[in-house]
């Protein structure tokens, strides 16, 4: 076995670990339309422009 | 076939040039590549006539060189410069007369930077000859076999000599056209010309070329840039493996989607409650209590050519505000010249993930809503419901995606050259 190929090896069980690890905890698979910068104290619905802040 | 006693040098009777004798006994005339004139190698070398104004061809062989093929060493005793017109455009490629002691005559040729080599073919063939009257009157490529090979019809070409050097076993005329037709196998190519004085069978191969330019002390200008018919396909020493792992790695992904699916356990912690419009905004509750995996909100509502838009705030056990959203809820539907058709959807699910487990509090509004036109209906009910344990399969439907890719580019590699070889072909079903 060639370095080439043991690297290329471990390059590909890497990227199939990470992969497994990222869906099975559903890693930045948030919703992406989430405003999560909302402080305590908000006076309510984003859009309806009250939020204080 | 050596000519024994003859010269090993001439001095050309034209213009007194120094002319090497390198070929066998079945030469039967030398052309002075500098003056052009043509001498009888059968008579004392006496001029013939004179060719004038030929375009020497470019060729990084030349007479004299010698190199090895296949162990056996040939030295290169003639050059011709070829040419076809075919629609306007035109084809040119070099052929050099080789000669060996032991092995008798061959023809190297230097087409596009690459080189083949072509003997004389004596293996029957069934059938016999590949003639351009079967060519034109087929339904299908004419296939001749030698017993060991199949091979297809290739093209038929006419090609015309342009330039002459040197010696030759046969008398070459500038301008003097003959018509081929090929056949090709996988590794052979096979050439029946008639000359309308003789028919003859001729096969080439690809050489293995850097050997081959060594061996003839031959620098080539340029390399190779598109394929040629005879050219092998390289593997590459990594080629098979790459291959092979990128195949397995497009398969595991898969294998692990099953996993990720099968032990999701996704449990739901809010059973769905549906509230009319007129009772928004509503507040509903529920406990979450797995954090490392994604939860969802699902909202179901009953628009129909119609849309909405939902407004969430969703508060943690500690009332602080994990997120707000706004999501158009929209679902269309009629009927066209191409006949049903839909668009969008009544429900929508948020994904999101609990920072610390314990009581989730969300905040529900509908604040705008319409109607498209036609039959519709105006929103009236909103259904939520929630759950938790959710995992993606994204990320490895994407890793399968990658090494699939990959996998696909190293497996269309032979299929492509394979097609690149076949690409010059002047057969077409129409035909």
């Amino acid at each position: 076995m060639t370095p080439f190929r043991v690297i290329f090896l471990l390059a590909c069980v890497l990227i199939l670990g990470g992969s497994g690890y990222l869906s099975y905890y559903g890693i930045w698979r948030e919703s992406s339309d989430l405003n999560t910068s909302v402080r305590a104290g908000s006076g309510g619905g984003y859009y309806s422009n009250t939020r204080v802040k | 076939m050596t000519r024994l006693g003859g010269p090993k040098a001439i001095n050309c009777p034209s213009c007194a040039a120094g002319l090497d004798v390198l070929g066998g006994g079945r030469v039967v005339v030398q052309i002075c590549g500098y003056c052009g004139t043509e001498l009888d190698a059968l008579d004392d070398y006496k001029v013939l006539r004179t060719f004038a104004d030929m375009e020497r061809p470019e060729t990084p062989f030349k007479i004299g060189m010698q190199g090895k093929i296949d162990a056996v060493e040939y030295t290169i005793i003639g050059t011709l410069g070829m040419m076809e017109r075919w629609h306007g455009m035109t084809w040119r490629w070099v052929d050099h007369q080789l000669y060996s002691p032991t092995h008798g005559y061959a023809w190297l040729t230097f087409e596009n930077d690459h080189v083949i080599f072509t003997r004389r073919f004596r293996r029957p063939l069934t059938p016999a000859w590949m003639s351009t009257r079967w060519v034109e009157s087929s339904e299908s490529p004419p296939v001749v076999y030698d017993g060991r090979e199949r091979y297809k019809y290739y093209e038929t070409s006419t090609s015309e000599i342009t330039f002459a050097e040197g010696e030759f076993t046969w008398v070459p005329n500038i301008g003097d056209k003959a018509t081929t037709v090929t056949a090709m196998s996988d590794a052979h190519m096979l050439g029946f010309t008639d000359t309308g004085r003789e028919r003859e069978v001729e096969r080439s191969r690809y050489l293995p070329q850097d050997e081959t330019f060594t061996s003839f002390g031959a620098k080539p200008e340029y390399l190779p840039n598109r394929v040629h018919p005879l050219q092998p396909f390289e593997a590459g020493k990594n080629h098979a493996f790459l291959r092979n792992t990128t195949l397995a790695f497009t398969v595991l992904p898969l294998v692990g989607m099953i996993f990720v699916k099968g032990t999701e356990a996704r449990r739901v912690v809010l059973d769905s409650q549906t509230f009319s419009i007129s009772e928004l905004p509503q507040e509903v509750s529920f406990e979450i209590s797995d954090t490392a995996k994604l939860s969802g909100l699902t909202f179901v509502t009953d628009v129909d050519n119609s849309w909405a838009w939902l407004e969430v705030s969703l508060y943690g056990p500690d009332g602080a505000p994990l997120f707000e959203a706004g999501r158009e809820v929209g679902f269309y539907h009629g009927r066209d010249a191409d006949g049903r058709w839909t668009e969008g959807s009544p429900s929508t699910t948020i994904l999101f993930r609990a920072k610390q487990a314990g009581t989730h509090t969300a905040e529900l509004d509908v604040t705008e809503q319409g109607t498209w036109i036609g039959a519709t209906t105006a929103i009236t009910r909103l259904s939520v419901s929630a759950d938790e344990g959710r995992s993606s399969s994204f990320w490895l439907l994407l890793c399968t995606g990658l090494f699939g890719l990959l996998f696909l580019w190293k497996a269309a590699k032979p299929i492509l050259h394979k097609k690149a070889r076949w690409r010059g072909t002047d057969w077409t079903d129409e035909d």
